[in-house]
């Protein structure tokens, strides 16, 4: 039994499909993560990377947030027990914080080196 | 389109695979996706032996089969199954075709891995893990080179050495015009 020609070019073209990928897997965990920001009518999402403060609008007022050094918080909120603004700086895959009175929802995701496994179920 | 002779050989090819596809489910999984794909061999041996439409009937034959060994038939994971096994079935028919006698059942295995895999992981992309699946892609195909070359090596050596193959092609080729 003999390898033949396309036989080479169907391993190199695998293994070159392969090799593709993984280099492609590992620049792609090296992304900056993102959050997303959920408010009673929208959804929006921002890199983690870029330092910048969002407004957003709810049933009780004005909720600010703030994007800095790779952190998302709530800077303040027209809320009356500011329990959003308490729960701090989120930055990891699967964190969130949340301003319930005025309806806005906070998370992050990306940043798989920093992920923290609750569960597996295979 | 289908005689008495070529359903027969359909069904016990067909049967072949989901006989694989058991010993296949007797072996654990180190990791949860890791398939050698036993059940591929009789489709692989196929294109010596079945015509276009016989072939394709097989390999839905093939899908039906393990979809019931392991549960999945009421599953989304058996619309994968299908699209993947047939997305190679075609790739593997026009490798066999175009390519010999410059090919053999290695290089032919090979690219039937990587298209089952290719196709799955777009479907898990496009409608349930979204672009993270990605980072999976690599482990999929390392998998799918390693147990594809395996799997073809011994599908050449079969159809090399088999006297019972041998019978089976020389009855097929007699009985086709």
């Amino acid at each position: 039994m003999k390898l033949r020609i396309f036989d080479v070019i169907a391993l190199i073209f695998s293994l070159g499909v392969f090799l593709l990928f993984t280099i492609y897997g590992r620049s792609v965990n090296q992304d900056e993560g993102y959050v997303i920001i959920e408010t009673e009518d929208d959804q929006l999402i921002y890199p983690l990377s870029e330092d910048r403060d969002i407004r957003v609008e709810g049933p009780v007022g004005e909720s600010l947030i703030r994007i800095d050094h790779g952190t998302a918080r709530f800077e303040s909120s027209d809320c009356d027990d500011d329990l959003c603004v308490h729960m701090g700086e989120i930055h990891g895959a699967g964190e969130w914080a949340a301003c319930l009175p005025n309806r806005v929802f906070l998370y992050t995701g990306g940043n798989e080196d920093d992920r923290e496994v609750d569960a597996g179920v295979y | 389109m289908f005689t008495e002779k070529k359903l027969n050989r359909i069904a016990l090819l067909g049967a072949f695979s989901m006989f694989l596809s058991t010993i296949e489910y007797l072996f654990p999984r180190p990791i949860p996706f890791m398939r050698l794909g036993l059940a591929n061999l009789p489709v692989i041996l196929a294109l010596e032996l079945l015509p276009a439409p016989s072939y394709f009937l097989l390999v839905l034959m093939k899908v039906l089969g393990q979809a019931l060994v392991n549960g999945t038939l009421a599953s989304y994971v058996f619309l994968f199954s299908l699209t993947g096994s047939f997305a190679s079935a075609l790739v593997m028919w026009l490798c066999y075709r175009g390519l010999r006698p410059r090919i053999t059942f290695i290089g032919i295995s090979v690219m039937g891995a990587l298209t089952s895999n290719m196709a799955q992981i777009v479907l898990s992309i496009t409608f349930i893990f979204g672009a993270s699946a990605w980072r999976i892609l690599p482990l999929f195909l390392g998998i799918g080179l390693v147990s594809g070359v395996f799997i073809g090596i011994f599908a050449q050596r079969f159809s090399d050495k088999s006297r019972w193959w041998a019978a089976m092609k020389k009855e097929a080729l007699h009985e086709s015009p």
